[in-house]
């Protein structure tokens, strides 16, 4: 019998102290295990390399392992659906581009999220979208190129993505011309194209910052001015209502517990901004490090959310 | 001169360089010998490492990779049957054939030797004319990349098998399948089924290793039924000279080297092709070559060295674009690009006079790790083929669960069923005689004709003068025509009358 009551006397400290454990807040010991991010682009590239390189600064903050997957797809959209359905505990978040929330679900029914299903925690770095033409393309300025447009020349352009050939179909039809907008890998296909001689123009994320002079920039697609190109106008300054800027993201399921949330963001965005990660994207990958709050990326989805809503509808469907 | 070359080998031959460079060749060929891993695989694990590495350190090691995975692509190709990856097909075709009748050993060596020959030959043109030749890759635009594809595809249609007609339904399933995933153009969803894993298309790994691999492991396995468990191989003959390669056969199978290398680096040099193609096309040309082109698939050893010296020169001549213009040729010279700019390296026309000295030094680093290759891969060869003398009932089920964690690896769960899946129509063709050979080349290029074909349509915007300003496009159109009309009139004329093969 004292055995017993014993055992059970046990057994109401034992649950005391468990619910004692309980109630003391669990983030109080976030992380207890590794974090994993889900990378919404392959390894190796631009996003896979911001990752890893912030990551490593989180982890150090965290004091827990921070395993990076590769969820490639879609433009971060394999990532994102995947993240959705995961539960917010803060174990596991992602990381994609302002476009991955914006534009994708606006384009695709197969796209199951959109702008609001998520929370934003903190952004690496800034893509530095550029119009670019061959060093010798008759074309000097985004003036030469509408006058040649006006003048009934279909001027062809290498678009790395539909969301940008809408933003060109729209900035054309604006002035009242058609363009040939041709679909292409992006990156260095376009470079390659345009410094051949096969496509009069092409996007650029950022990559004809590596080609010097053999490329120029004739327009910048954000709404501010390119960090490398100073004196090149915005479509902005060139009086067309568009202007999209997108950042490489981290990104989480909504729900998580606010401490958790801050926690995740106290560790990825000092990571973000430590100055071998800054001169590591700035000097090395050519992308200004642009490190904002989560309201603010919050704004910058719905601003560009609201674009694309802009461009799909002047598009008309 | 002599200083730069020997400042170069300095910069290479230290420690911690020379450790790099084994342990990649190593793992290259480890990943690459073993069906669903590739040395792919490998350098994007890798890449991630070697931001920790000296810059030379770091792209020797990534170098290395890529150069083990051409040598160990053969392993299972020969012995098994299995090529994990479609570039490692067309050395199935007689190198299989000659481990049957005992010469394992010797097509291994043989698709050693061929192997760094030809990434060796890739090497030197790299070194000494990738400026010119990258000139020549930024002329070929979206029609000219169109024209070379549809003359890589005339000449591999010769591959179809005994039927054209089954060839021909073959390589357009593997067209069809290719069109799986999102529009190039417009974004449309096609044949996605709401599943966003399959917005980018079906995994190239997956289907790779379930055609090619794993459909031959269910084939294996259905052979097996009742079959007394013994070995699978007479791997080695008792004669010596079955294992051995002689100086005056590799001498003998030179120009068959030679010619594929040229090929393999011609292909390598335009970004967007690929090794495949090129594996298949230095095949292909080493029959045309033969004075007994009736032997091929049976076992010629020449069959071999055209595969393999093909497929391996494809690795160094992707590096031309990259240095010379900052343009990846393929998925590995993409990762192995992201390295370099981690590392503060811009390639591109300036890259010889800002870093002369760091890519000289690279250049060596490749040098010592063909030789690497060669070694390591002459005492792996014995390890590997030790261990297919296991019997066929656990050689065939290991390979089977190797190909579903290579699957895993790359595609993770989704990839699983992909591989099971394409195991199954693997089967049904090679069982009802429609060439996987013409499958897996619809399905490889048939991202890139699609591309090349809507980018040519789009600009030459209904204006047929736009093909006659293009003469290189229109002079390789031409010889695409011809080749291709040679092929149906030879199968025409072999039609009419049926000989006994």
């Amino acid at each position: 019998m004292t055995q017993m009551k014993f055992t059970g006397a046990v057994r109401r400290v034992a649950t005391v102290l468990t619910v004692g454990l309980l109630a003391t807040p669990a983030f109080a010991d976030f992380p207890e295990k590794p974090v994993t991010v889900l990378v919404g682009f392959g390894a190796g590239g631009g996003a896979d390399t911001l990752a890893r390189l912030i990551g490593k600064e989180a982890e150090a903050a965290l004091g827990q392992p921070v395993v990076i997957e590769n969820v490639p797809g879609g433009g971060g959209v394999v990532a994102a659906t995947k993240l959705m359905n995961a539960t917010p505990d803060g174990y596991t978040i992602g990381m994609a581009v302002t476009s991955t929330f914006s534009y994708a679900p606006l384009a695709s029914d197969t796209v199951k999220f959109d702008a609001d299903t998520f929370d934003y925690l903190t952004s690496a770095a800034a893509l530095q979208n550029a119009v670019v033409v061959g060093k010798d393309s008759p074309f000097n300025t985004w003036e030469d190129v509408v006058a040649a447009g006006k003048s009934g020349q279909k001027v062809s352009f290498g678009s790395s993505s539909p969301a940008v050939n809408l933003m060109m179909n729209y900035i054309s039809a604006h002035d009242g011309y058609e363009m040939k907008v041709v679909p292409t890998k992006g990156g260095a296909e376009i470079m390659k194209d345009v410094m051949g001689g096969h496509m009069d123009m092409g996007w650029s994320a950022g990559i004809h910052q590596r080609f010097g002079d053999d490329v120029k920039v004739l327009a910048a697609a954000g709404n501010e001015r390119l960090v490398n190109s100073p004196d090149v106008p915005t479509f902005r300054d060139l009086g067309y209502d568009v202007g999209d800027d997108t950042y490489f993201l981290f990104f989480a399921p909504k729900g998580i517990p606010d401490e958790v949330f801050q926690a995740l963001h106290d560790a990825f965005s000092a990571g973000a901004q430590k100055p071998e990660v800054v001169s590591m994207v700035e000097s090395k990958m050519g992308f200004p490090s642009k490190v904002l709050m989560p309201d603010q990326l919050r704004e910058n989805v719905a601003a560009s959310t609201a674009i694309y809503e802009k461009l799909i509808a002047a598009a008309g469907n | 001169m002599l200083e730069t070359v020997i400042t170069a080998f300095s910069d290479a031959l230290t420690i911690q360089t020379l450790v790099l460079i084994v342990a990649g060749v190593f793992i290259g060929q480890f990943f690459g010998a073993i069906p669903g891993l590739s040395a792919l695989t490998a350098i994007a694990i890798a890449v991630p490492l070697t931001y920790y590495f000296t810059p030379v350190g770091a792209l020797a090691f990534l170098v290395s990779i890529n150069k083990g995975g051409t040598v160990g692509g053969s392993v299972s190709a020969i012995l098994m049957n299995t090529p994990g990856t479609p570039e490692a097909a067309a050395t199935a075709f007689d190198g299989h054939p000659l481990a049957k009748q005992g010469k394992g050993l010797k097509a291994l060596k043989m698709a050693l030797f061929s192997s760094v020959t030809g990434d060796t030959l890739s090497d030197f043109v790299l070194f000494a004319v990738s400026a010119p030749l990258a000139l020549i890759a930024i002329k070929m635009g979206p029609t000219e990349m169109l024209s070379v594809i549809v003359f890589a595809l005339t000449i591999i249609a010769s591959l179809v098998g005994r039927s054209m007609f089954k060839g021909l339904i073959a390589a357009f399933l593997g067209l069809l399948l290719a069109t799986v995933g999102l529009d190039p153009e417009g974004g449309t969803s096609r044949f996605i089924f709401g599943m966003p894993d399959l917005m980018d298309g079906l995994p190239i790994s997956a289907v790779g290793i379930g055609v090619l691999a794993m459909a031959e492991v269910l084939r294996q396995l259905v052979m097996l039924r009742g079959a007394a468990g013994d070995s699978h191989l007479p791997l080695s003959s008792e004669r010596p000279e079955d294992k051995r390669l002689s100086w005056a056969e590799y001498r003998g199978t030179l120009r068959t080297i030679l010619r594929s290398a040229a090929i393999g680096t011609g292909i390598g040099a335009l970004p967007g092709i690929g090794s495949s193609a090129a594996a298949f096309i230095g095949y292909n040309a080493a029959i045309r070559a033969s004075k007994d082109p009736k032997s091929f698939g049976k076992g010629n050893i020449e069959g071999v060295a055209a595969t393999e010296a093909a497929n391996s020169s494809v690795v160094g001549a992707n590096f031309i674009p990259l240095l010379a213009l900052g343009i990846p040729g393929n998925v590995a010279a993409a990762l192995i690009l992201g390295a370099f700019i981690v590392h503060g390296i811009q390639p591109g026309p300036h890259l010889m006079t800002e870093q002369g000295r760091l890519v000289y030094a690279m250049f060596a680093a490749m040098v010592i790790a063909n030789g690497t290759n060669l070694i390591l891969g002459y005492f792996g060869l014995r390890v590997f083929a030790f261990a297919a003398r296991a019997p066929a009932m656990v050689v065939f089920p290991t390979i089977g669960l190797v190909c579903l964690t290579g699957a895993f690896l790359t595609s993770g769960t989704f990839g699983l069923p992909l591989v099971v899946g394409f195991a199954v129509i693997g089967y049904l063709m090679r069982a009802l005689e429609f060439s996987f050979v013409t499958f897996i080349i619809g399905f490889v290029l048939g991202p890139s004709f699609e591309l090349s074909f809507r980018q040519t349509v789009i600009l030459a915007d209904g204006e047929i003068g736009y093909l006659f300003d293009r003469p290189i496009a229109l002079a390789i159109f031409g010889l695409a025509a011809f080749t291709l009309a040679r092929t149906v009139w030879r199968h025409v004329a072999h039609a009419r009358k049926p000989e006994e093969t």
